[in-house]
């Protein structure tokens, strides 16, 4: 009966109730499209950073990221790798070596000073975008001539190497020019290795195009003398906001094996500085939650205590026949559920669709911003939602919560009227 | 004499307006007995809705004291009085008061829902009181639908349904033409007679003070004469 009596009330007055609930849906909907909005651009940075150098976890020798000495080094990388790849959650994992060298042509006098990375080419692929940002040659491939059956050895022993498009330029090399790369080994000797450039790559950020130089991590190991280590496991997971599980496990495992002295650690740990930009970004929406409330409350209190006046003496009347302040207090609380509910299932839809669109199209924001770099990432100018539970469940939670909360205040006042006060309408 | 089912002993009510007080009610006695068809009538302020208002535990009085079905009403909870007024009191009032969004049927059976009677029973006593109002086909009609006299009938349905010991009707013909009004109190004096349903009027209608089988007059606060009427019936 209580439901009943309050699905009528609400309308008694058609036009409040569904300029009430008009508002309220057309606000939860803002809400999860925001909300769509920032958790999207959350997952893109997220995932520009792994697919970055970053990846979502990294691995170092406890002392590298500080001192940055090409003597602090993972050892027996390949079982650490191993312990990695059969960590439940993990989707991809990186080995690196990074030195400082200096590489110049083998034509010219030109030298640059550039940061090399040697990385396993397949699972480099499987890894970052870079590979989606070549623009002549191949991904850390051999010299072709290396790889031709009857090559004379002299042939076989070259190696590739793949250039940033403005150090290419720099050097004024292309395709298939031979380059010498100095860096210092691990033995404190200078060595000197002669690549051909095997591929040029172009990722519009400026560090790595006129700095980055990349090599096979297997011939860099036995040219450096590095044998079975790296500087660097980068880790990338299926769930990039279930990572510290992953971080655990990847610990326990390397333990395991005894090889405890590695760190492993999450993005959000080696960066803090973005971690801290997401925060920020989190505290916007707790900012659109608060205006959201703000809103709501006008809304819900404005009608609820229109309800509460105009209809002030049926409460007496239901008093005076012996109904409780709770039953009075229960009707008004359903009256607030009924419009809460209505609301959600209308801004669910209408959010739900914005939702796609954002997901499926994105948001071209290039007619306010063009794409940036951050942090050595190219960021684009078109920004996907993201359609994920939360998107949908918090903001509804938060908006129902809310009506039911602002509800209490006039639900209150009609539990606490008196018969005969309410029926001589003496409670305003 | 068997025990009166209202008692009103010296009661006062002084109502404060600013700084003046009015003196509603100036030391009243009254017994009500089982099955009796009282009238209180009065001019406008000789504070016979005021004497309502305490008999039904709506309102308290500034001394004196009233019982209803044995209980003293004085010193009685919130939730006490509710009970109270659910389970001994009927009330029929002058503008009907029935709940617009509630069907007649659901009116009639709103007080049993407070008393959580179990939906066989509450359908059962809904048809009966119906029938005996006369308003069996109206069941499903909403107020807004029915005249004020189906509306006052449903309203005396609804004040009967949960057995009280007694029925405060506040001027129940005043917002009804004359034949709808005798009507009414027809029926209300047929259901006096054949169920033994005591009635306490307030009224100034003197169809009504002609039909009860007591008549109180009230003036300025005070009893002015408590006649017993052997005409008693409707016109």
């Amino acid at each position: 009966m209580l439901l009943i009596m309050a699905w009528r009330n609400l309308w008694r007055n058609r036009r409040r109730t569904l300029l009430t609930v008009a508002a309220i849906s057309l606000g939860l909907a803002v809400l999860i499209t925001m909300v769509s909005f920032t958790e999207g651009f959350i997952d893109m940075f997220v995932d520009q950073l792994a697919r970055s150098s970053m990846g979502h976890i990294q691995l170092h020798h406890p002392e590298y990221r500080e001192r940055q000495s090409t003597q602090l080094v993972i050892p027996s990388a390949s079982k650490v790798l191993e312990a990695i790849e059969s960590t439940p959650g993990v989707k991809a994992a990186s080995p690196r070596l990074m030195f400082s060298g200096s590489i110049r042509s083998s034509l010219s006098s030109t030298v640059r000073v550039v940061r090399v990375l040697a990385v396993d080419p397949e699972r480099e692929r499987h890894f970052s975008a870079l590979p989606e940002k070549l623009v002549a040659g191949g991904f850390v491939v051999p010299p072709p001539e290396a790889l031709e059956p009857d090559a004379p050895e002299r042939f076989r022993q070259r190696k590739g190497i793949l250039l940033g498009a403005k150090l290419a330029r720099q050097l004024k090399v292309g395709i298939g020019s031979r380059v010498r790369l100095d860096c210092a080994g691990f033995q404190g000797a200078t060595v000197a290795l002669a690549f051909v450039v095997t591929g040029i790559i172009q990722t519009d950020t400026d560090a790595f195009d006129s700095q980055m130089v990349m090599v096979a991590l297997k011939d860099f190991q036995e040219a450096t003398g590095a044998d079975d280590t790296v500087h660097e496991i980068s880790v990338m997971v299926h769930d990039s906001r279930a990572i510290a599980p992953v971080v655990d496990d990847i610990r326990q495992r390397i333990a395991a094996q005894g090889l405890d002295s590695t760190e492993v650690l999450a993005w959000y740990d080696v960066s803090p500085e973005i971690a801290q930009m997401f925060a920020m970004v989190d505290s916007w929406n707790g900012l659109l939650y608060l205006l959201m409330l703000t809103i709501l409350s006008a809304g819900i209190l404005t009608t609820l205590f229109m309800v509460v006046f105009e209809r002030q003496r049926e409460f007496g009347v239901q008093l005076a026949l012996g109904a409780r302040g709770r039953s009075l207090f229960a009707g008004i609380m359903c009256e607030a559920l009924l419009i809460g509910l209505l609301a959600m299932a209308i801004g669910l839809v209408v959010g739900g669709l914005c939702v796609a669109y954002l997901t499926v199209w994105g948001l071209d924001l290039s007619f306010i911003v063009d794409g940036f770099e951050f942090n050595g990432m190219f960021i684009e100018n078109v920004y996907r939602g993201s359609a994920s539970l939360k998107v949908f469940v918090e903001p509804t939670v938060v908006v129902l919560a809310g009506i039911l909360l602002f509800a209490l205040w006039p639900a209150v006042r009609v539990a606490r009227m008196k018969a005969l006060a309410a029926i001589r309408c003496e409670n305003v | 004499m068997s025990e009166p089912i209202v008692t009103v002993r010296e009661v006062t009510r002084v109502f404060k307006m600013g700084d003046i007080e009015v003196q509603a009610l100036r030391g009243i006695d009254l017994d009500i007995q089982p099955g009796e068809f009282t009238a209180v009538a009065g001019p406008s302020g000789s504070g016979k809705t005021t004497l309502f208002n305490l008999i039904g535990g709506l309102d308290e009085p500034t001394s004196g004291t009233i019982s209803v079905g044995g209980r003293r009403l004085g010193g009685l909870s919130r939730k006490e009085l509710s009970r109270l007024r659910l389970e001994k009191i009927g009330f029929v009032f002058q503008a009907y008061n029935l709940i617009p969004v509630l069907t007649a049927g659901e009116n009639v059976e709103y007080p049993l829902i407070l008393r959580g009677e179990p939906g066989p029973v509450r359908r059962k006593k809904v048809q009966e009181l119906l029938d005996a109002v006369g308003l069996s086909e109206m069941t499903h009609r909403r107020p807004m639908q029915m005249s004020g006299g189906q509306q006052q009938r449903v309203a005396i349905a609804r004040a009967l349904v949960c057995e009280p010991v007694i029925v405060l009707a506040d001027e129940p013909t005043a917002n009804l033409d004359s034949e709808t009004g005798a009507a009414l109190l027809k029926l209300m004096r047929r259901l006096n007679r054949e169920k033994g349903l005591t009635f306490l009027f307030s009224t100034h209608d003197p169809m009504v003070m002609n039909a009860a089988s007591r008549l109180v007059r009230l003036k300025d606060g005070r009893i002015d004469s408590d006649v017993r009427q052997d005409n008693g019936g409707p016109p």
